[in-house]
This record gives C-alpha cells, structure tokens and sequence, in this order.
C-alpha cells in the first residue's frame, strides 16, 4: 500500500508537472483547458470507484462476508471524494470558458445527484450501524448505479452543452497527441491513488473489527 | 398474489379505520398546492407544482406507510412471506394513496393554475399513473430500508428524491406539454422513460427486498 | 419427512455477535421433540437474540441451528410458532380479522381462523379491535395466532410478563394442554417458577453461555438470582 502511494505520489507529479509545463496550450480555451489533466481522471477514478461499490455490495449481498462490505464502504467514501473534485475543477473550468459555473447538461446532472445519491449512502451508514446498515448501504449501493443510464437519459430530456467525449469514443482519440501522454500519466496516478486509498480505508476498518471482536469476545 | 391481495386489503382496512396517511397527507397536500399558488399563479408553473406537491406528499406517506408496519414485520417473516412478495403489496398500497393526492389535488390545480388540468385529465393520466408508480416504487424499497434506523423521516427524502430525480424530470417534462396542449404522441420520450425506470426498479426492487427485510 | 427422531431444535457452537460485540458466545442446545425447556437469564442475557434463531428469524454469526433435523429455510419455520413480549396483532383490526390476515399468510383455510374463534376464551374477543384487549387478552389471542398453523414447536419468549394471576394460571394450563398435545416448548424467562410450573427441563444463560439441561427442581433460586446479579456462576 505505502508502494502505491508512492508511486501514484510521484506518477501525479509528473503528470501535472508535465501538463502545466510541457502540454500544448489550447488555442480556443486558453490555459483553463489545462484543468482537463485533473478533470477527466477525477470523473473516470469516480465512476470506477462506483463500479466497485455496484460490485462489492451485491458481492456482500450474497455472500454474507463483511470483506465485501468495507470494500464497498471504502469505495463508496472515495467515490465521494472524486465526484466531489469532479464537480469542483468542472465549475472551475467552466466559469472562463463557458462563462458559468454551472449547467444542467445532462453529464453535469448526472454527476451531481450521484453526489447526492452516495452522500446519502454514507449518512445510512452513519446511522445505521452494524450489519442492518450494512445491508441497506448495499442496496443503495446497487440501486444508484442501476440509476446511472436513467438519470443521464432523463437529463438529456433537458439539454447538452458539456464538449462531447473527445478520448473514449469508438473512432480513436481526437485530443492531440501531445496532450495525452500528461492526460494518461494522470489517470494511472487517480487509479493508484484511489487503489492506495481504498486498501488503506478497508485495512483501517477491518482492524477496527477486529480489535472490538477482541475486546468484546475477550 | 393471494398473499399480496391480503396485504394490500389489511392495509387499506388499516388505513380506511385510523384515516391517518390520507388526512396528513391530503392536508399538506393541499397546503403546497395553495402556497405554489398563492407564490406563481401562471399556468406555465403548474406541471412543476403538481411534481413537487406530489413528491413531497410521497415521502411523508410512504414514512407512515411503513411505521406502521414496523412491529409488526417479524410476524410477516414468521409467516415465511416472501420479501418480493412483500414488497409488491406494499408498493402498490403507496400507488394508491399517492394516486388517491394526486386525483384529489387535480381540481385544485385545475383552478388556481391553469383549467388544462382538469380538461386534460385523460392524457394526464398517462404521466401520473407512470410517474406515481415511479415514486411509490422507490419509497417503498427505501422506505423498508430505513424503517429500524434512526431519524428515518429525515433520511427518506435524502435518498428517495435523488434516485427518484429522472421519475421527476420526465413526468414534470410530460406534464408541462400535455398542459400545453401537446398530444400525447409529443411525449412519447418521456413516457418510455418513465415505463423503463418503472420496470427496472419494480424488478430490482423485488428481487433486493428479501435483505430489506432481514434482521 | 420428518424424522421423528431428530431434534426440534439443536444449536451448536452458536454464535451471535451484533457489530461485533457477541450477545452468545458458543452456546449448544438440544430440545428433543415433544420436550419442554426453559431458558433462564437474566435482561439482557440474550434469551430474545436465541428464540430468534429459534425461530430462524436472524442467522448465528458462527456456528450451525438444525431445525426437526434441517437448516432452517423458509418450509422449516413453518413449523414454528412464536410469542414475543410484543404483540405482533395489529392494533386497529379486530381479533377476528388479525386472525384471519395471519391465517391467510400461513395459507390456511379462513375456517381454521374461525375454529381459534370459536374455543371459549376468544370467542367473546373476536370483534374487539385489538388496541382494546387487557394484556392478558391480548397475550391470549397471540398464543392463538402463534398457533393457527399447528407448529410443531412452540417458542415463548417471557410470556408471563405483565399478566395478572388469573391470566398466568390460565396461560400456564394452556401451555401444559399444548405439551400433552405433543407440541415441543422452548421458553425464555427470568422465573424458574414458571418453568416449574410446566415440568420444564431447565438451561441458564450467562455471560452469552447456556448450562447443561437440568431438571426444574434443581436451581435454587437464592443462587440464581445470585447469578443473574453477578453474571457468571
């Protein structure tokens, strides 16, 4: 684990060192599109970090084992945190350029009340301790990825101004290629940083567990 | 289905005798009805007035809803009902009290908003009945989730109103253009929103219930 | 199907911990079929948390419940009836119709609700909202309901409580007539008279442990209150 912190440490200072420095400025939006480097492997960290809930709850669901569950807590506490800093560098971003801080395109929207929908999460687990809480986290944790395409198709209902995806689409990237190396240094730094998180927090829980067993059993 | 019928007849019995759901809800409904009113009488504010009334009236009816079945869950369990089972008679006693609002608040806001309400009831039907039964769904899967935990009338409304959010943007979108005038053909978007968040959720629902219900 | 031989209950190694602090910390139980066995602890000792297992309502954190010999699925429990010291009747329907609805639940034809009805105590009862019935007409109409689908094995969980001394005399001939019926009774209590009261083979539980089956006559019940005060023996 400290491993990985180091190594998403370093591999972050890189990347933003390197798209600071190094990366072409953009000629339309000028040295604000720089915040891209953070944005897109913030929101790609995030919606990972939620697949993980999706799949450690239903795991926990039928299993029964509370490994399961302190994964999908984990997940779900840093899926907070990177849709919080999604949330934070789009506004930032969007107030030079698109000249406000916010808009009800549909991939604003979406992201937004999964905020919501996981803040939710975590204050069930906040109240509802023990394994009752545990297994309402769950559900909630299934049903609010189960709710991703709904939301995002009930916000297209409204309208889109968010730029269309310009690296994940089927015909092959459109940035510059001098804009990716930076923009993928970056992504693997959020992935390990949040691999490195994660362990950490399920580390921290299942000590927790385990010392209160010791103390309660003894 | 025998059993949900049973469910959904004791309920409704419960509910007829005590009267409780339909009068605080009916009350605040008619009170949110009246304040959106009295706030933006325009006929372009109503499809969203009707949304919020009715969202607010679900989340204070599905709390009581399942208050009221709080003690006595064991015995359902102890009687080796099925949780889908469970679940099914439950929603569906939540759609007939928030279809119960949302018939009775019509009249209402057919004559504070604008008179489309009540001439366009027909086509309307279509978004309230889809939309109800989005929200009731939802309220009743969260609604037993929270039943045992602290400060539940709070947290209802945290974690219903998000999940629920595209039941509100497509029903309150399809309402605005039925009340516009629209055919009901222009909103058929919408509609198969509605129709496909419905039967995702009825279905996960369903099957997610049996833990809702466990101890 | 039933294997008369196999036990109505057996716990073994069982172990219930509720956010990791254990309630039960191992504790073996045996009540052979047609039995009657009293669990005494004191508040708080986990009587409550082991007639649910009983009952299969909640699942041991270690170690395994067997019930007529099964793993308690759904088709098991069904041969179980519980009283809890909640009245599990709905305040606002009349006796009749929570035995109808309970009736209705467990599949049964509305003529066995009816049959309940019609056995002497509950018969003047049947159209009284229950919210209205004295604590002991009510602990009445529970025992009944637990009962409507004839289980096998009847769990009581501190039946006596609040019950005046006409009411638990008439509760404790009940119970005797349900065991000469061949019904098996697993009883929590805090009183070793009532489990003498019902002939009842006798387990303590502290500190989240269950003793041996002793006969009723054997607790001193000096030293068990003795027990319940310090927790351990």
């Amino acid at each position: 684990m400290r491993l990985l912190l180091v190594a998403a440490t370093l591999l972050m200072l890189v990347g933003i060192t390197w798209a600071l420095l190094a990366a072409p400025t953009e000629v339309f939006q000028g040295l604000p599109q720089r915040i891209m480097y953070l944005h897109v492997p913030a929101v790609i960290t995030a919606y990972s970090a939620l697949l993980v809930v999706f799949a450690a709850s239903a795991l926990y669901l039928w299993t029964r084992q509370a490994r399961w569950d302190r994964l999908a807590h984990g997940a779900a506490e840093l899926a907070v945190l990177f849709i919080t800093a999604t949330l934070a560098t789009g506004a930032i971003w969007g107030r030079p350029v698109w000249g406000t801080w916010w808009s009800w395109d549909a991939r604003l929207t979406t992201t937004l009340i999964l905020w919501f929908i996981y803040v939710g999460y975590l204050i069930v687990r906040a109240w509802a301790p023990g394994s009752r809480g545990a297994r309402a986290a769950a559900v909630i944790g299934i049903v609010g990825v189960l709710d991703i395409p709904l939301i995002h198709w009930s916000a297209i209902v409204l309208r889109t101004l968010h730029p269309q995806p310009t690296v994940f689409r089927p015909e092959g990237p459109a940035l510059p290629a001098s804009m990716l190396p930076p923009l993928g240094i970056n992504l693997a730094a959020f992935l390990l940083l949040f691999a490195a998180l994660l362990l950490l927090r399920v580390r921290q829980e299942r000590t927790l567990a385990r010392l209160v067993e010791r103390l309660e059993g003894a | 289905m025998r059993t949900i019928r049973l469910l959904v007849a004791k309920d409704l019995r419960l509910e007829w005798r005590t009267r409780e759901i339909t009068t605080t809800v009916g009350l605040l409904a008619l009170l949110l009805v009246i304040v959106l009113a009295a706030v933006r009488p325009e006929p372009a504010a109503a499809a969203s007035a009707m949304w919020v009334t009715y969202a607010f009236a679900a989340t204070l009816g599905f709390t009581r809803a399942f208050a009221l079945e709080r003690d006595h869950l064991t015995g359902l369990r102890l009687a080796a009902a099925d949780g889908g089972v469970v679940f099914l008679g439950k929603a569906l006693v939540n759609w007939v009290l928030l279809a119960a609002v949302q018939a009775a608040s019509l009249p209402a806001f057919g004559a504070l908003f604008t008179e489309a309400a009540l001439a366009r009831a027909g086509a309307l039907a279509a978004p309230l009945v889809l939309g109800g039964v989005g929200l009731a769904v939802v309220g009743t899967l969260f609604g037993g989730l929270i039943v045992q935990a602290r400060l539940r009338e709070a947290l209802l409304p945290l974690l219903m109103l998000p999940v629920a959010l595209p039941v509100l943007i497509a029903a309150t979108s399809a309402t605005a253009a039925l009340l516009d005038g629209a055919p009901l053909r222009a909103v058929g978007g919408q509609l198969q929103l509605l129709v496909a968040f419905d039967i995702l959720f009825v279905t996960a629902s369903w099957l997610l219930f049996e833990f809702v219900l466990e101890e | 199907m039933t294997r008369p031989q196999a036990p109505a209950v057996e716990l073994a190694g069982v172990v219930k911990a509720f956010d990791h602090r254990p309630v039960l910390r191992g504790v073996d139980l045996r009540v052979e079929q047609g039995r009657a066995v009293a669990v005494l602890g004191a508040n708080g000792s986990g009587k409550t948390t082991l007639l649910r297992l009983a009952a299969a309502l909640t699942s041991p954190t270690r170690g395994t419940v067997a019930l007529f010999g099964r793993p308690p699925a759904r088709e098991v429990r069904r041969r179980v009836g519980l009283v809890t010291h909640e009245s599990l009747l709905y305040d606002n329907l009349t006796v009749a119709e929570n035995l109808r609805f309970f009736a209705g639940l467990y599949g049964l034809a509305p003529s066995r609700a009816a049959e309940a009805l019609a056995s002497p105590p509950l018969a003047p009862l049947a159209g009284r909202r229950a919210r209205v019935l004295s604590r002991g007409q009510r602990q009445q109409v529970n025992l009944a309901r637990a009962l409507l689908h004839d289980p096998d094995l009847l769990l009581l969980d501190e039946p006596y409580t609040g019950l005046d001394v006409t009411a638990a005399s008439r509760l404790t001939a009940v119970l005797r007539a349900e065991r000469g019926r061949g019904r098996t009774l697993l009883l929590a209590t805090h009183d070793p008279e009532e489990a003498r009261a019902l002939d009842a083979e006798v387990a303590v539980l502290l500190g989240g442990r269950l003793t041996e089956l002793l006969p009723a006559d054997a607790l001193d019940p000096a030293r068990l209150a003795a027990w319940f005060r310090d927790g351990r023996r």
